[in-house]
């Protein structure tokens, strides 16, 4: 589900700020510093965010020709994680302890090598386990200053702000009733926007008129 | 006020922008004329219907299948003072025809079907569905338009609230 096919489910944003010139450029070295690092069982990370194509998530060579496409900046947000399941780890680091005391005829371990072993432990199993990835689309439309993100979660969309932030060095502004006044291009005068903080929610029901009376 | 404060301050017009949405469609027959290229468009509120109060733990009333805009029931929670939150929609322009979910809090749409697309070509495909989503927010932001310049006049007041509360105590009357 995406920019590409399927059902469309989207958050809105205003890219308003004049780009830079020569962006083409600029832009691509950027995107190359911010493409999405895959993790593995070697990698420190357990979860990276970051760029990728957006018609193949596996693809992470980013050049113009997969970026930008007319008035368009297309781009899929990639994010990998490696994760090993807490009860398999558990019983892996106890069958991990009980064969060193077997081994070593020991009784009890201590509280420091039982970290040491189940960061071993941990190791071992994430070089079992497959990273999962997640990609969702962004679609930017430069010529009209609005840009989609296809999730709705609060979480990723922020941690997507903050990417494109880093990478285009403008922070998208999130379509709100303001802002749509603001940046929607639909011809709202100014003097319409300068009222609209001071406006007071409309009672569309005639409540009934508090009383004395209507105690008890 | 800083930019985050304006969008907190004014987050109340989307509910509003919703509601009389809904009673302007029930008025006109969903008929909108939104002027300049888009001209005239058919708004009508579709089986998914969602209506909330500003006040905290307010609770939500979901209401789904069916025609919810024209229940009882509906209007019962306009006529408590609360407003559309989130509703489903169909758009239609010319022989084009929209069906999305549109959220009052950020003016957000979702699970939004797009007329049929023609083109083959994989590129094509995503230019057109794109024009479509453009036209589609085009439709909305011109409907929004519509309400935030009627909401500044006195009109608002003096005419447009008094017909909504009618329209809420009518509505409500027949439960």
């Amino acid at each position: 589900m995406g920019a590409f096919n399927g059902s469309l489910t989207y958050k809105q944003y205003y890219v308003k700020d004049p780009l830079p010139e020569g962006w083409q450029d600029t832009f691509q070295e950027k995107i190359v510093k911010f493409t999405c690092k895959p993790v593995t069982a070697e990698t420190e990370e357990e979860r990276t965010v970051g760029w990728c194509n957006a018609a193949f998530l596996l693809d992470l060579d980013l050049v113009p020709e997969k970026w930008h496409f007319n008035e368009y900046i297309i781009l899929g947000l990639r994010v990998d994680a490696i994760a090993v399941p807490g009860p398999l780890l558990k019983l892996y680091t106890e069958r991990e302890i009980r064969r060193i005391q077997q081994e070593q005829g020991r009784e009890e371990i201590n509280r420091y090598e039982k970290a040491e072993i189940k960061e071993r432990v941990k190791m071992d199993l994430k070089r079992k386990v497959f990273p999962s990835y997640k990609m969702v689309d962004m679609v930017w439309n430069v010529e009209q200053g609005v840009m989609r993100f296809w999730s709705t979660n609060e979480k990723l969309n922020l941690e997507f702000c903050e990417l494109f932030e880093e990478t285009f060095d403008i922070a998208p502004i999130p379509d709100t009733a303001y802002t749509a006044a603001v940046h929607g291009d639909i011809d709202i005068p100014e003097d319409v926007i300068a009222q609209m903080p001071d406006l007071e929610p409309s009672l569309f029901a005639e409540l009934p008129t508090y009383s004395p009376d209507m105690e008890g | 006020m800083n930019l985050l404060d304006l969008i907190h301050r004014t987050a109340f017009l989307g509910g509003e922008f919703l509601t009389w949405l809904w009673f302007r469609s029930d008025q006109q027959g969903g008929v909108f004329n939104l002027g300049g290229e888009l001209g005239e468009v058919e708004v009508w509120f579709d089986d998914r219907l969602v209506v909330s109060s500003l006040a905290v733990d307010a609770q939500e009333n979901l209401f789904k299948g069916g025609h919810p805009t024209s229940s009882a029931e509906a209007m019962t929670a306009l006529k408590k003072g609360k407003k559309a939150s989130e509703a489903k929609l169909r758009a239609i322009k010319g022989a084009k025809e929209w069906s999305f979910i549109l959220k009052a809090e950020g003016l957000q749409v979702g699970s939004v079907k797009i007329p049929a697309v023609l083109s083959k070509e994989y590129d094509d495909k995503f230019y057109e569905r794109m024009m479509l989503l453009e036209e589609l927010d085009q439709m909305v932001k011109a409907l929004f338009r519509q309400f935030l310049l009627l909401r500044v006049t006195p009109a608002w007041e003096d005419e447009e609230i008094p017909a909504i509360q009618r329209w809420v105590a009518d509505g409500a009357k027949s439960a």
